[in-house]
């Protein structure tokens, strides 16, 4: 397995780079990113010398991109992330922490716009269109409900 | 230093960029106007302000009431309050 430098998939930057990570005939496209925003866990658990954000660290960023691109692989990941037991409501002002401009009623309006007909092809784990709906749905009332003055 | 919306003896409130405004100055304002000085208020809060914010001001009830009026007001934030009125409306909050 070896790292090529993928200078011609992407400008080199000072934030961002790519690479290609090449084994035999299979090739990956690896995006190395310096995350500016702030970390809530500053430490991090370490695999084969490689270190990995937190679950806190990840579902925030998840949160995030709810408000910074709204697609569906993301919430796929939120899917599963809340199938295996995380309160991602909950989990709302880490995300706000991260991103001062996360609003609930700015979010759930995003998520209404949200197509979940197409299930991304490269799953690795099964979900149907109807259940991604419905917990589109769930999660966008809820985010609603969060938005709206107490009663 | 930014004025917190809890406290209304704090200096200007955060959002109100372009006036002088505090948060008792907004509450009485919004409490002895009527007609179409109240809805200019009202949409410019409704504009500048986060969300949760303008609860701190308005009621729900108010914004829906008024909803027609102060609408055309509302800028690039329309789309947010018009979702959002209908997502009250889904919950059963309206």
């Amino acid at each position: 397995m070896n790292w090529e430098d993928s200078k011609a998939c992407t400008p080199l930057k000072r934030d961002f780079h790519r690479f290609r990570l090449v084994r035999g005939e299979e090739r990956e496209i690896i995006d190395v990113v310096v995350d500016r925003a702030p970390q809530l866990d500053v430490e991090k658990a370490s695999f084969d010398g490689i270190r990995v954000d937190t679950i806190r660290e990840i579902i925030a960023n998840k949160l995030t991109t709810l408000l910074s691109r709204t697609e569906l692989k993301d919430l796929v990941d939120l899917y599963f992330l809340e199938e295996a037991g995380h309160d991602l409501l909950a989990a709302i002002p880490d995300a706000q922490a991260k991103d001062g401009g996360w609003e609930h009623a700015v979010v759930a309006m995003l998520l209404d716009g949200l197509d979940t007909d197409e299930i991304p092809v490269w799953m690795i784990r099964r979900v149907t269109p109807a259940d991604l709906q419905a917990f589109l749905q769930r999660l966008r009332l809820a985010i609603s409900h969060l938005a709206l003055p107490p009663t | 230093m930014q004025a917190s919306v809890e406290n209304p003896t704090a200096d200007n409130l955060d959002f109100a960029w372009d006036r002088p405004e505090t948060a008792e100055s907004l509450h009485s304002r919004l409490a002895t106007s009527s007609g179409a000085e109240w809805l200019r208020t009202a949409a410019w809060l409704m504009r500048e302000a986060r969300v949760e914010q303008v609860w701190q001001f308005l009621t729900l009830r108010q914004v829906a009431d008024n909803f027609a009026q102060l609408s055309p007001m509302l800028g690039r934030r329309r789309p947010v309050w018009e979702y959002l009125l209908r997502s009250a409306h889904e919950l059963g909050r309206l």
